[in-house]
């Protein structure tokens, strides 16, 4: 019926719905062309049939129970609000539709048309929507995961855990770089794992699986720095842990992996397997590649952390170190607030930390500059550091000399923000130097620093005093210009051998004087040969060197006047006495040859004659005897005084005897001496004692006692005595104080006592009164040198001779 | 040179520069027991000119006793008594070193130098005497000398 009214047939033709007329039992009564297209019917092929014929068989059923119902109540409304409503199509396939239901009255019977949409690309949209949003809520968690990471470990596992969830997929594992080199990828052995059980072997072979760049799933990914999929891995002859299962079923297929990137470099891989084959996702690649960087982020803080670890450990060693230093160290702001103080700054200063942080520092140690504080601080800005030479003053008041060493320390961008401070005490070494200093210049030595260039570096003044030379003059040129043309070779072998490393002792060279003279100057010199310098100390020694000449010149001299002497003596000995021979012979001759015809004044005249002769023999006698003291004597050696006594008693036997004298002796020391002349003087002594008696029997007592270094020998007698006025003169050559009626002698005896006595290093003296008795003193050192004679008898023979 | 006295008597060189020396000892020779003959040489050249018949000295002998002062000219005694000593010809001869000097050096030397005696001339004429009439009585009675 509704067929003939062409206007509504035009309309629902063209309506965009498909739509299907019903009428009270279920049956189609008309469809339009829509309906037709999409449900997949030819035209004319569906009034008739039951509307369940539109409708998938298992709902079938359930649609004719709701049909039934809507036809007691009908009204126009969607149908099936609430649910996804399927249609079926001719082929059996279903899509999704909305229906909307209109009661339509026909002949008294409700009749229903209902118009279907396909919402099938609807659906699509929105499944899609669902999808990216649960997409998005993956990488949301991830990110957040990321950003409150603790661990990259952790977050990676959770990163793992979530991708599974998202996906279904029961396997998730990452490879990490391994730490040696050679670029290759190895397990982290970090799992995500539903079935470990049935995930055993595939998880034994990835762990034994290191994986070079380009090498399988994860080797693609790194080369790549991209996701990569694979759809079935069993069947992927790429996939490395495929060819190593040896055929086991490894129970995965659907694979893909993608890298965690920080900047170009791929830190670790993430890869996830499915137990089933899987067509690749690439939008689900997409958000991967964001998690990939996302979890980048988390690796390179925890690199950044672990860098920052590394650092305030390594800062903690550096201030653990600057405290064991003795050096001050300062860290202070530009505007000079100190901002660190180490242990040594607070042993240097007397201040602590706590009372030196926040203090400006060149007021809190009122710090004197070498030059103005500005320039200073320009120095520093424009060479980022400055050394020097500050005063400083401590806690309490002391004055300390540093050596301080300045760094400007900036940030990141170059700008200056603060000072580093190095602060060495030097005010010990600075006072040795000024010490040092002071000698050097006070030193009436010159002294110098020479280099092995042959210049020298550093010399006192007293070298421009000494020799008149400014010292510009004297380091101007090579010093072996200022050394005398004879001293020079000798000169160059000492450098040489100072160069090698032997010092130098007791060198003397001649240097010329500004004024043209030259002076002797004695060397001590020390080769310091890692530096290349000597240092040295001269003395002017010319009036030593003269001095030295004149007495070896005089040395000369004196052994030629000596040799002189001997020959003298010899010839007095010998040539002096044949003409008294002579005379004293032929005058004998004549009193023997004329006896009887001479008369007796004749004959006195002739004894007088031969007296004369005779004594004058004796006197050159007397006198040989008294040089041979210095020219004959013998080596000194240790001498038993009591033997010497004995060995003069014995000499004087006779006289002892015919006089009647009596001798007290004491025990006497050993000495060091001549023996045959010590037993001379004792025997000259004695023999005077007795000759001079006065009282009889004469008395002569001898002792010896020792007084500081020397032994004093007394030779006391009860004889005439000395009138005190003559003590001294008894002591010289042939002076006597009795004619020889009285006393016989020439007066040489004391004499060659006294010689003997000096040439022992002695001295003798006498204490006496007239008729008192003499007392002789001779003192003789303890310590006398053995060989030596007191003065040398080479020149104590010229002098006293 | 000169002859006192004819016959065999002893011959002594006397080696003596001093003349008054010579004379005094060609005195005190003369009053003496013993003939002798001395001959003078005044220095040590002339004194080994004879000894080894050298020259003006073809003719002449053998001495029995040489008195040979120290000091003279030319040569001294010493190299005399040396050369003497030395010389296998005439080592034999007694040598007397008669002389001024009482230096303890010359005394040793010349016993080192194998001289027979040493005697330093006394001052007084009588010790004088004594000592020459010593040496007479020594070597020409006491001592037995090598025949000639």
């Amino acid at each position: 019926m509704l067929s003939h009214e062409v206007p509504f047939q035009d309309l629902f033709e063209l309506a965009p719905d498909a739509t299907v007329i019903v009428d009270s039992q279920g049956v189609i009564q008309l469809v339009n062309a829509q309906v037709e297209r999409w449900f997949g019917y030819q035209p004319q092929e569906l009034p008739g049939q039951p509307i369940e014929i539109l409708i998938p068989e298992a709902i079938r059923e359930l649609h004719q129970r709701h049909r039934s119902t809507y036809s007691t109540n009908p009204r126009t409304r969607p149908m099936g609000q609430g649910l996804d409503l399927l249609a079926r199509r001719k082929d059996g396939s279903v899509f999704p539709v909305e229906i909307s239901l209109s009661p339509l009255q026909v002949k008294g019977e409700y009749w229903v048309i209902a118009s279907i949409r396909d919402v099938s690309e609807q659906r699509q949209t929105l499944e899609s929507l669902r999808q990216q949003s649960l997409l998005f809520q993956l990488l949301r968690d991830i990110a957040i995961a990321s950003n409150e990471s603790v661990s990259t470990h952790d977050t990676l596992q959770f990163a793992l855990d979530r991708i599974c969830a998202h996906t279904g997929w029961p396997v998730g594992h990452v490879y990490l770089p391994a730490h040696h080199p050679g670029g290759e990828m190895v397990s982290a052995r970090i799992w995500h794992l539903d079935d470990p059980e049935r995930f055993a072997i595939f998880r034994q072979i990835t762990e034994m699986t290191p994986l070079a760049p380009s090498v399988g799933l994860v080797g693609t990914v790194v080369t790549t720095q991209s996701p990569q999929w694979i759809s079935d891995v069993s069947s992927d002859p790429k996939f490395v842990r495929t060819q190593r299962s040896n055929g086991m079923d490894l129970g995965v297929h659907g694979a893909f992996a993608f890298p965690v990137l920080v900047g170009p470099e791929v830190v670790a891989v993430l890869e996830f397997f499915s137990p089933h084959r899987a067509d690749p996702d690439l939008a689900f690649l997409e958000a991967m590649i964001q998690i990939g960087i996302q979890l980048g982020r988390v690796v390179e803080r925890e690199r950044a952390a672990g860098v920052m670890a590394e650092q305030t450990r390594h800062l903690r060693e550096q201030a653990d170190l600057l405290d064991q230093t003795h050096d001050a160290i300062v860290v202070r702001s530009l505007d000079g607030t100190i901002r660190y103080w180490n242990r040594g700054a607070e042993a240097v200063y007397g201040w602590s930390a706590e009372q030196a942080l926040g203090e400006r520092s060149h007021i809190l140690l009122a710090t004197t500059f070498p030059t103005s504080h500005e320039e200073i601080e320009q120095i520093l800005l424009r060479n980022g550091r400055w050394e020097g030479e500050l005063r400083h003053r401590r806690h309490d008041g002391a004055v300390v000399t540093v050596e301080s060493r300045w760094t400007l320390q900036r940030d990141e961008q170059q700008t200056p923000i603060g000072i580093l401070e190095i602060n060495s005490d030097i005010t010990q070494r600075k006072r040795a130097e000024e010490e040092a200093n002071r000698f050097f210049n006070v030193s009436i030595d010159m002294l110098c620093i020479a280099g092995f260039d042959g210049y020298f570096k550093r010399i006192n003044p007293s070298f421009e005093r000494n020799l008149g030379w400014r010292a510009e003059d004297l380091t101007a040129v090579p010093f072996l210009e200022f050394v005398h043309p004879d001293d020079r070779a000798a000169t160059l072998a000492e450098m040489e051998k100072l160069t090698g490393g032997t010092p130098t002792f007791y060198f003397t060279n001649r240097y010329r004087c500004a004024d043209g003279s030259y002076k002797w100057l004695q060397w001590m010199a020390i080769p310091y040969i890692d530096d290349g310098l000597m240092y040295g100390v001269a003395r002017d020694v010319t009036d030593e060197k003269r001095l030295q000449e004149a007495l070896v010149h005089q040395a000369r001299e004196l052994k030629r006047s000596n040799d002189e002497l001997a020959q003298f003596a010899y010839v007095a000995s010998h040539d002096l006495q044949e003409p008294l021979r002579m005379v004293a012979s032929y005058m004998q001759l004549l009193a023997r040859r004329y006896r009887g015809q001479l008369d007796a004044t004749a004959d006195a005249f002739i004894a007088y004659a031969v007296d004369g002769a005779q004594r004058m023999q004796v006197l050159i006698w007397d006198l040989l005897a008294y040089s041979h003291v210095t020219t004959r004597g013998n080596p000194f050696t240790l001498v038993e005084g009591d033997a010497v006594l004995q060995r003069a008693l014995t000499n004087l036997k006779l006289a002892i005897e015919e006089s009647g004298a009596i001798l007290t002796v004491e025990s006497l020391p050993t000495l060091v001496g001549d023996e045959i002349q010590l037993v001379q003087l004792f025997q000259n002594l004695i023999s005077n004692a007795i000759k001079f008696r006065y009282r009889e029997p004469p008395h002569i007592h001898i002792s010896a006692e020792q007084d500081n270094q020397q032994w004093i020998i007394t030779i006391r007698d009860n004889g005439i005595g000395i009138d005190p006025q003559y003590a001294e003169r008894i002591f010289l050559v042939f002076q006597r104080l009795h004619t020889r009626e009285e006393y016989p002698g020439t007066g040489i005896g004391l004499a060659i006592c006294k010689k003997i006595v000096e040439r022992h290093g002695g001295r003798i003296w006498v204490e006496s009164q007239p008729q008192e008795g003499a007392t002789f003193y001779v003192a003789l050192p303890v310590n006398a040198t053995m060989q030596t004679a007191y003065p040398p008898a080479s020149i104590g023979d010229a002098v006293t001779f | 040179m000169q002859r006192t006295l004819p016959g065999h008597p002893i011959e002594i060189l006397l080696v003596e520069d001093n003349p008054g020396d010579v004379r005094l000892i060609q005195e005190v020779m003369a009053e003496t027991r013993i003939q002798n003959v001395i001959y003078v040489t005044r220095d040590g050249v002339e004194a080994l000119a004879f000894l080894r018949r050298e020259g003006a000295y073809k003719a002449c002998p053998r001495p029995d006793l040489i008195l040979l002062d120290l000091n003279l000219p030319r040569k001294d005694g010493r190299e005399v008594l040396r050369e003497i000593k030395q010389s296998s010809d005439l080592h034999y001869i007694p040598v007397v070193i008669f002389t001024t000097s009482q230096d303890e050096e010359d005394i040793l030397s010349a016993y080192d130098m194998h001289a027979n005696c040493y005697i330093a001339k006394p001052v007084e004429l009588n010790q004088f005497i004594k000592a020459i009439r010593s040496v007479e009585d020594f070597w020409f009675t006491v001592v037995k000398l090598p025949p000639k």
